[in-house]
């Protein structure tokens, strides 16, 4: 079966999303392709497994390869990981943008300027604004009265999530479709306009005709494609698409960066209400200089809860039972690390030696901040510390060991795999989004980023899609 | 996949029953087999072998952490509890990682149960 476009858009994750809302707006016909379901908001459940199974790739079970594996959290479902992100929107920093300027030479292909227009576009079309007070719950306050008590820089996060209830289940899928995920805004309006949605099918590979796109083939049909191939397949899945492809290059698939990340648990002697107020309502950039984490807070379902505990059996099962009195808050860090993505999918990730004193810095802050807004006891679950600091241990966080195994690694931003560079040979797109080497198949989603950024990047991943998508059109 | 002796005795082990006087609820008694059926059709092979994999190493492993012969099912409760805590605390990474594994297997079960959701008061919507 073939079905001919002007546009295929691999991908409906906040890039690809946001591509396709550009490019609809055009008289242009265009295909969006998703590996995962589509998954209405009637279907959100509040259980973690079904979810997992539905929502997440391989099941949140994905791990990077080796002595310390990393899991690496991904959505695979219509709308990507904007289906199970908390929502916060965070503009691309202009340090960061000077670093890509400085370093990465690509400044005059993404003026921050224009950064900053498509940025303020977005954040109107998405409602974006702070989360409001009445729906932090116990978890939110907590961090806010840290923050004020400490003097340091934070607020209320910044969210695409107009008419939030603050049910605290973002990561499940939003029950109300208050949360403006790609599948519940830019995706619909999309297909108002005419693009077409295919979901449950995976693209095996790009078709060409010389260097030139002609389309994509998955296993059920091949689309083609007039004008130019998108691919928004993300960091983790655009390596693969590009080798199953033809195309090679040294840096394809290296340069896997991201922002890893723990959390920090407080036991407090009063309610807190974990399950209850704005997933990741509030925030914290204040430590950033100091030790390049970010603290936010981070309600969790019981079952998130429990696995990340410490221990087993009786001391385990008395940690669960102190859900009612716990606040949750996460440190990612802007890791200088990096990995790569295998031909295979396999995943790799190193620290760098200075990361891990950056996250001990981090994580003593945080459990320093938690006792002196009342905590009686804090769990770090690092190997080697006790299961349950006490007022005054927080200085034992920076004698834990210096080996990434000892700590419980997340990472969920993920970034650099096909990365932009002027030079050819220095990347794998061009300034234009283009890969090099080809006429008209474009990457345009956080594998071309050359660096992280140490902040959420779904708004960085929105702006830079849409402006690719523009220069397309105009 | 259907449990075993030893699977239960390292899963009962790694949950057990009047640890707390709010959840005194153990892993065995809360329908854990049919969840598994559950995991076991949608997870991941590797997820799956992994489990296993650490279901294994709870059995025939840990005991010999705390200068036990294996199986786990020859030592009484508090020897079993204490073999996975060593586990738990191996300085060998890859031994707490599987460690992990069962919990977050369990978790999976275990925090979605309603009584358990009710006893923490989470009351979700």
């Amino acid at each position: 079966m073939s079905e001919a476009f002007d546009y295929v858009i691999v991908g409906s994750g906040a890039a690809g999303a946001s591509a396709a809302r550009v490019l609809a707006d055009g008289s242009s016909s265009l295909a969006v392709v998703e590996e995962g379901p589509a998954v209405a908001t009637e279907e959100f459940v509040d259980r973690s497994f079904p979810t997992l199974a539905r929502l997440y790739r391989n099941m949140g079970a994905q791990v990077t390869r080796g002595r310390a594996p990393m899991l690496i959290v991904q959505g695979r479902c219509l709308g990507g990981s904007t289906v199970i992100n908390s929502a916060i929107i965070r503009r691309l920093p202009e340090s960061v943008w000077k670093e890509w300027v400085d370093v990465h030479g690509i400044g005059a292909a993404l003026p921050f300027a224009e950064v900053e227009r498509v940025s303020d576009e977005i954040e109107k079309e998405l409602h974006v604004d702070s989360t409001p007070a009445p729906i932090w719950g116990g978890n939110n306050q907590l961090l806010s009265a840290a923050a004020a008590q400490a003097g340091l820089s934070g607020g209320p996060t910044r969210r695409n999530a107009p008419g939030c209830r603050g049910s605290g289940r973002c990561n499940l899928g939003c029950p109300h479709g208050a949360k403006q995920s790609m599948q519940v805004s830019y995706l619909p309006y999309a297909r108002n306009r005419g693009a077409h949605l295919f979901t449950d099918e995976r693209v095996e590979r790009v078709l060409w005709r010389g260097r030139r796109a002609i389309g994509v083939q998955t296993a059920r049909r091949t689309l083609t494609a007039s004008k130019a191939v998108l691919i928004a397949a993300s960091a983790v899945q655009t390596p693969g698409l590009l080798w199953r492809s033809g195309l090679r290059g040294r840096h394809l698939g290296r340069h896997f960066q991201g922002h890893p990340g723990m959390a920090v648990v407080g036991l407090f002697d009063h309610a807190v209400g974990l399950g209850e107020g704005a997933t990741q309502g509030f925030e914290i950039d204040g430590l950033q200089a100091d030790s390049r984490v970010k603290l936010e807070t981070l309600a969790t379902p019981p079952e998130t809860f429990f696995s990340g505990l410490p221990g087993t059996g009786r001391e385990w099962v008395e940690l669960m039972a102190e859900f009612p009195r716990a606040a949750v808050w996460v440190l990612p860090l802007r890791a200088y690390g990096e990995g790569a993505v295998g031909r295979s999918g396999s995943l790799s990730f190193s620290l760098d030696p200075r990361d891990l004193p950056n996250l001990r810095r981090g994580l003593r802050r945080a459990a320093e901040l938690m006792f002196e807004v009342g905590a009686t006891a804090v769990v770090c679950p690092v190997y080697g510390l006790p299961a349950r600091l006490g007022p005054g241990e927080a200085a034992l966080i920076e004698s834990a060991p210096d080996d990434a195994a000892a700590y419980p690694l997340v990472m969920s931003h993920l970034f650099g795999t096909a990365r932009m560079s002027v030079d050819p040979a220095a990347g794998v797109v061009g300034p234009d989004f283009r890969v090099h080497g080809t006429e008209n198949l474009y990457v345009v989603d956080s594998s071309v980023f050359p660096t992280n950024l140490g902040v959420n990047p779904q708004l960085a991943i929105m702006a830079l899609a849409r402006l690719a998508a523009e220069r397309l059109v105009t | 996949m259907r449990l075993g002796s030893i699977d239960r005795a390292v899963l009962d082990a790694l949950l057990p029953e009047r640890s707390s006087t709010v959840l005194p609820m153990g892993l065995m008694d809360t329908g854990f087999d049919d969840f598994l059926l559950d995991f076991e059709r949608e997870a991941p092979d590797a997820f799956r072998r992994v489990f296993r994999l650490a279901l294994f190493a709870g059995g025939w492993m840990a005991p010999v952490l705390i200068g036990r012969p294996p199986p786990i099912t020859g030592l009484n409760q508090d020897d079993r509890e204490k073999a996975l805590a060593a586990m738990a605390r191996s300085r060998v990474p890859e031994l707490r990682q599987l460690i992990t594994v069962l919990k977050t297997v369990a978790s999976l079960h275990y925090g979605a149960l309603p009584e358990v959701r009710k006893a923490i008061g989470y009351h979700g919507e």
